[in-house]
């Protein structure tokens, strides 16, 4: 996959599916996004961690539902305000992030990511690999992997 | 090394694995054998060894191709004879075979494995300069055995022995294999003795599997099955699709009907692609037995039945250990030395049968042994002492309980620890392994005979039969196997049977306590409940089931107020439901009595819902701290329920088996004490036959109660019959003998049919009927008249106790004239005899004093067991019959007829015991302390005629 997106002069394409986690403009490899979708009606699971809002039923599939807000710390997600999942495939089966907005697909140079803040709106630097500037905004390109632990519980 | 085709390599691997398998025990069979070889099965072997060479010699793979060719030198003299296969030859085989499957497993350092000492003694076979006993290379790992050994919990280590051989050798494989290499055909999953990961779920967690998990054989047919109905569905979706844009409703049924059945049938047969032979674990063992036997200077057969019993992949897997260690239990500690066996008068060769069989859509999986038995007394005693119960506890248990106790958590019955089995964890770890596979274990022993155990199990896990409750509004479902029964205490009666211990709360269920565990806390949800009326969940606030508060309360006040400040929720209620509720339907308790292992509790649900097939998906990672649950479903409309793991729900409430027996223990005893302070009980069937009149009659005296219409009562001869049952009912009422308001004028009538004097008789009665317990005291002299036996104040109302056998006596005389003639004649020639009745109710005993005197019996009475023994001193000559109630003061039933049966003088002196309700540990007891009969008080005519039959005995 890599061969593919690296381009002979050296650079290296992603595209970056873009959201907003609280005011912060974040995206992650469109390769990892099974799919996005609107808020489902959900399961509640009682004593599970805050973050996790609930599971639902995707095509027979159980799918965990992350509160993203709650994950990195930027406080609930209101959901009354129109949220949207997005679905992706980890090694523990599907997990669906929730996040406030959905923004554009980014095309994006790997090669000029940059290294990430300490802190990006709110969110600690830990869960970014790094960020991305487009001529008017900021991304912040999210550790799934990181996302996903449940190491620091 | 790199080897470039994966897929031959694969392929090889697979094939040779295979082999192997078989290798292991036509080996052991030809073993079995010695001169008299089978030359086919040599044949076989030597195939197989044969192909493993050549494919290793064109992989490249060196190692293997020497080592098998050594093996299959060996096999190639056996099969031209000039080689017996004596045990010791046929051991450097399977250690060879062996060490061939770790390398295969492990193809790619296998060049590196060093097999010099394999080669060595396979040579000296080759050359007949073999001497060497293979008991030495047993024992030298045996030392090194160590780390695996303390690392296990059940049983990974199925052969420690032969493995160990290539340990010496530089060793190449990483430190997470050895364990699984060395293994026989499955890998022995080594079971985590932490909380039960849901079986189903168990993939992710196993570790890195070394084979049969990646890859299935399916058959061919099976697999065309497949293609066909997937063709099927596709097909239906079609039409679906295109009813759907038809707007044609019939049409849509009829597709709708199809797609239902293809679906069904859909999943029968991918189920069927998980199903596997039992035999796949089975085969092991012959080995396992063989290698164990030996080592233990035992000889011992082991026999297979029923290999083809096929169970579901994930079980199969997960049946492995337990097996494993059950078998290994059996020959180590269940079959004895040869020399005890022969004094025992057993043949020297002790049998292990091991038998898979199908029973009532189950599979039943039986290890027995003709050793030594279980002595229950031996496991009762060694539970008492380490601990586990009391001295009390055991008296009461039967041996079958005894037995059952190898099951308790921390109980181990090997005297002396082994290496081969009892490390201390034993059986409960067997238990708690079948436990979470839904399986059920029980253990059948004779002392001396041998001992049978046997699992049963379901045979699929993906799919099983759940209970949906609701809690919070949400759905959940627990599994039916956890499931013992579903209770529902009215809300009236939630006061008096749920009571408070501790921290605990318990209900009273048939004579026994169960502790109670609430749903909601448990899982830190609000508590709830569901309004009936409404249709909707809302929020409970008591925080005691059995905390029902007045209206007068203070704390209500509070309530209220709080409750105009509740949220969104709750504005819509009107607080007054608050104060209905308490005595209203949605107040009763939803208790659903789930037991797990050793472990029985009601769990507290807002609602229960139907009972449904459910398919088992497992949670995703995030969720796997969450141990309440052991799995979710989707449900019919789309949503999720989670399904409740019982056991970590009763370890979440700190609810331990010992715990909750002990705490219920204690409650008994307490409610034993109350009860025998407590007046007697009556069970009374409460009825109306006029509008403003109460009736009641003993429950135990009705045989069962019919609705009918006023229109089905025919009038022949000036007596009111029915049809029923093929015969005509003679029908009375109330009013025909007692001084009483006639019937009600309705249409809608209820009978309750009486048994008397051999005949069916039903009381014409109206609604609403109800069964009621009743302790308070009974008058028999203000409402006392024919037909009626006294009365009682039930919930306010003033009740008549109907004296139905009176009533068919005052109606029907003919019935009952024969018995009746018959005592008197017999009695007038001599004296009439005595009867002692000890019974401290006055009304029970005015009851039964008047049937007696009325036959003619001279009657002394006594109000409890103490003073019925002084009387019995005192006239001892004249009695010749004792009839006792239980339940009475100072002495009840049982000490009294304890102390009589042990005074010769009245050992034959005939007892007969009254009781309210007769349950059948009662009648044990009486039986057993030497109570002649038992009846139900009030029940006259079976009381007369033993009566009767009694004293016609004596004189």
């Amino acid at each position: 996959m890599s061969d593919l997106n690296t381009v002979s002069n050296g650079k290296k394409i992603v595209e970056l599916a873009t959201f907003y986690i609280g005011d912060a403009l974040c995206g992650m490899d469109i390769l990892k996004v099974q799919e996005i979708n609107k808020l489902m009606q959900m399961t509640k699971v009682p004593q599970a961690p805050e973050y996790v809002l609930g599971i639902l039923n995707l095509r027979g599939q159980i799918v965990t539902i992350l509160d993203l807000g709650r994950k990195l710390g930027l406080g609930e997600t209101d959901i009354s305000q129109d949220p949207r999942n997005i679905i992706v495939n980890s090694a523990g089966g599907h997990v669906g992030l929730l996040v406030r907005q959905i923004s554009d697909v980014v095309t994006a140079d790997m090669q000029k990511k940059e290294r990430a803040p300490a802190n990006m709106r709110g969110i600690q630097g830990e869960y970014f690999t790094g960020v991305y500037k487009t001529s008017d905004n900021l991304i912040g390109i999210l550790n799934v992997d990181k996302v996903l632990s449940i190491e620091d519980l | 090394m790199e080897i470039e085709d994966d897929e031959i390599l694969q392929g090889f691997i697979e094939e040779s694995l295979e082999h192997l398998a078989d290798i292991e025990n036509d080996l052991l069979a030809i073993e079995e054998a010695g001169a008299n070889i089978d030359e086919d099965l040599v044949n076989k072997v030597f195939r197989a060894a044969h192909s493993i060479k050549g494919g290793a010699g064109f992989m490249g793979l060196t190692a293997i191709q020497e080592l098998s060719h050594a093996s299959e030198n060996i096999l190639g003299m056996i099969r031209s004879k000039k080689l017996i296969p004596i045990p010791e030859v046929v051991n450097v085989l399977l250690i060879a075979a062996d060490q061939l499957q770790s390398m295969i497993e492990d193809v790619n350092n296998s060049n590196d494995v060093d097999i010099t000492s394999h080669l060595i003694p396979l040579n000296a076979i080759a050359d007949g300069t073999f001497s060497q006993p293979p008991v030495e290379s047993e024992k030298v790992p045996q030392a090194e055995e160590e780390p695996p050994v303390l690392s296990l919990d059940s049983e990974p280590a199925i052969e420690p022995e032969p493995e160990p051989v290539v340990q010496p050798e530089p060793e190449p494989l990483t430190p997470a294999k050895p364990k699984a290499a060395a293994k026989a055909p499955p890998p022995p999953v080594p079971e985590p003795k932490s909380p039960s990961p849901p079986p189903e779920s168990d993939a992710p967690k196993q570790p890195p599997p070394v084979k049969g998990e990646t890859s299935l054989r399916v058959h061919v047919s099976l697999l065309d099955s497949l293609m066909n109905l997937a063709g099927e569905l596709v097909l239906s979706r079609n039409q679906l699709l295109q009813t759907i844009g038809s707007d044609d409703l019939r049409n849509a049924e009829a597709v709708g009907q199809r797609i239902d059945l293809i679906t069904s049938e859909l999943q029968e047969a991918i189920m069927l692609t998980r199903m596997q032979p039992i035999g796949n674990v089975f085969n092991k063992f012959p080995r396992v037995v063989r290698d164990l036997s030996k080592k233990l200077n035992k000889t011992i057969d082991l026999n297979i039945v029923g290999k083809d019993v096929e169970l579901d992949k994930t079980i199969i897997e997960s049946i492995n250990d337990p097996l494993t260690h059950l078998v290994r239990n059996s020959v180590d500690h269940g079959i004895e030395m040869p020399a005890d066996r022969k004094q025992a008068g057993k043949g020297e060769r002790g049998l292990v049968i091991l038998k898979a069989y199908h029973e009532a859509g189950q599979v039943v999986i039986e290890i027995s042994d003709d050793g030594k038995g279980l002595d229950g007394e031996a496991l009762a005693a060694s539970a008492v002492n380490k601990g586990l119960l009391t001295a009390e506890q055991t008296q009461v248990m039967s041996d079958k309980e005894k037995v059952n106790l190898i099951f308790l958590p921390g109980f181990s019955t090997a005297e002396q620890v082994t290496d081969v089995s009892g490390r201390g964890v034993g059986m409960d770890v067997v238990k708690t392994n079948l436990d979470q596979l839904g399986g059920h274990v029980d253990i059948i022993s004779e002392k001396g005979a041998g001992t049978t155990i046997s699992i049963k199990l379901p045979l699929t896990l993906a799919i099983i039969p759940c209970q949906i409750i609701e809690t919070g509004g949400e759905r959940y479902a627990i599994p039916q196997v956890n499931l013992e029964e579903l209770l529902r205490i009215p809300a009236s009666q939630v006061k008096e049977r749920v009571e408070r211990v501790g921290d605990a709360e318990v209900v009273r269920l048939r004579g026994t306590l169960l502790p109670l565990i609430r749903l909601a806390d448990v899982i830190g949800i609000k508590r709830t409940y569901y309004d009936v009326q409404n249709n909707e969940t809302t929020e409970d606030r008591r925080a005691l089931v059995s905390d029902r508060r007045g209206k007068d309360s203070p704390l209500f006040h509070n309530d209220s107020e709080h409750d105009s400040n509740q949220s969104s929720e709750n504005k819509n209620t009107p607080s007054r439901s608050i104060i209905d509720r308490r005595s209203s339907a949605s107040s009763a308790l939803n208790i659903v009595v789930v037991s797990t292992g050793s472990m029985k509790y009601g769990l507290i649900v807002d609602r229960l819902q139907d009972s449904e097939e459910i398919v088992i998906k497992p949670l995703g990672r995030h969720l796997q701290q969450c141990k309440g649950y052991a799995g979710a479903t989707i449900m019919g409309d789309g949503r999720i329920a989670l399904i409740l793991d019982v056991g970590n729900l009763a370890r979440m409430a700190n609810l331990t088996s010992l715990d909750g027996s002990d705490r219920a223990a204690e409650v008994a005893k307490a409610a034993e004490d109350a009860l025998r302070l407590k007046k007697d009980n009556q069970s009374l069937l409460i009825f109306k036959s006029s509008e403003t009149e109460h009736f009641g009659v003993p429950l135990n005296q009705v045989e069962r109660i019919e609705k009918i219409k006023r229109s089905d009562i025919e009038d022949l001869g000036g007596k009111r019959v029915m049809k029923y049952r093929e015969g005509s009912l003679s029908l009375i009422c109330v009013d025909d003998v007692a001084m009483v308001q006639p019937l009600a004028d309705d249409d809608n009538l209820l009978v309750i049919v009486f048994n008397l004097a051999k005949k069916a008789v039903g009381l014409l009665a109206v609604g609403p009927i109800d069964a009621l317990e009743v302790t308070a005291d009974i008058d028999d002299t203000t409402l006392s008249q024919t037909g009626i036996m006294g009365s009682i104040i039930i919930g306010g109302e003033t009740t008549m106790l109907v004296n139905v056998f009176e009533m068919v006596q005052t109606l029907f005389p003919q019935w009952f004239e024969k018995p009746e003639t018959f005592d008197i004649e017999s009695i007038d020639e001599g004296t009439a005899p005595t009867i002692l009745i000890a019974e401290d109710s006055k009304f029970f005993r005015n009851q039964v004093k008047s049937y007696m005197i009325e036959v003619g019996y001279d009657i002394i009475e006594a109000e409890d067991g103490l003073e019925a023994w002084n009387l019995l001193q005192e006239h001892g000559d004249e009695i010749s019959m004792l009839v006792t109630d239980i339940e009475m003061p100072n002495m009840n039933g049982f000490e009294l007829t304890q102390k009589i049966r042990s005074d010769s003088t009245y050992s034959k002196l005939p007892i007969i015991a009254l009781t309210t309700l007769a349950s059948a540990e009662d009648v044990a007891k009486g039986k057993s302390v030497g109570v002649d009969e038992y009846h139900i008080k009030l029940d006259k005519e079976r009381l007369m005629v033993s009566v009767h039959d009694y004293m016609k005995r004596i004189h």
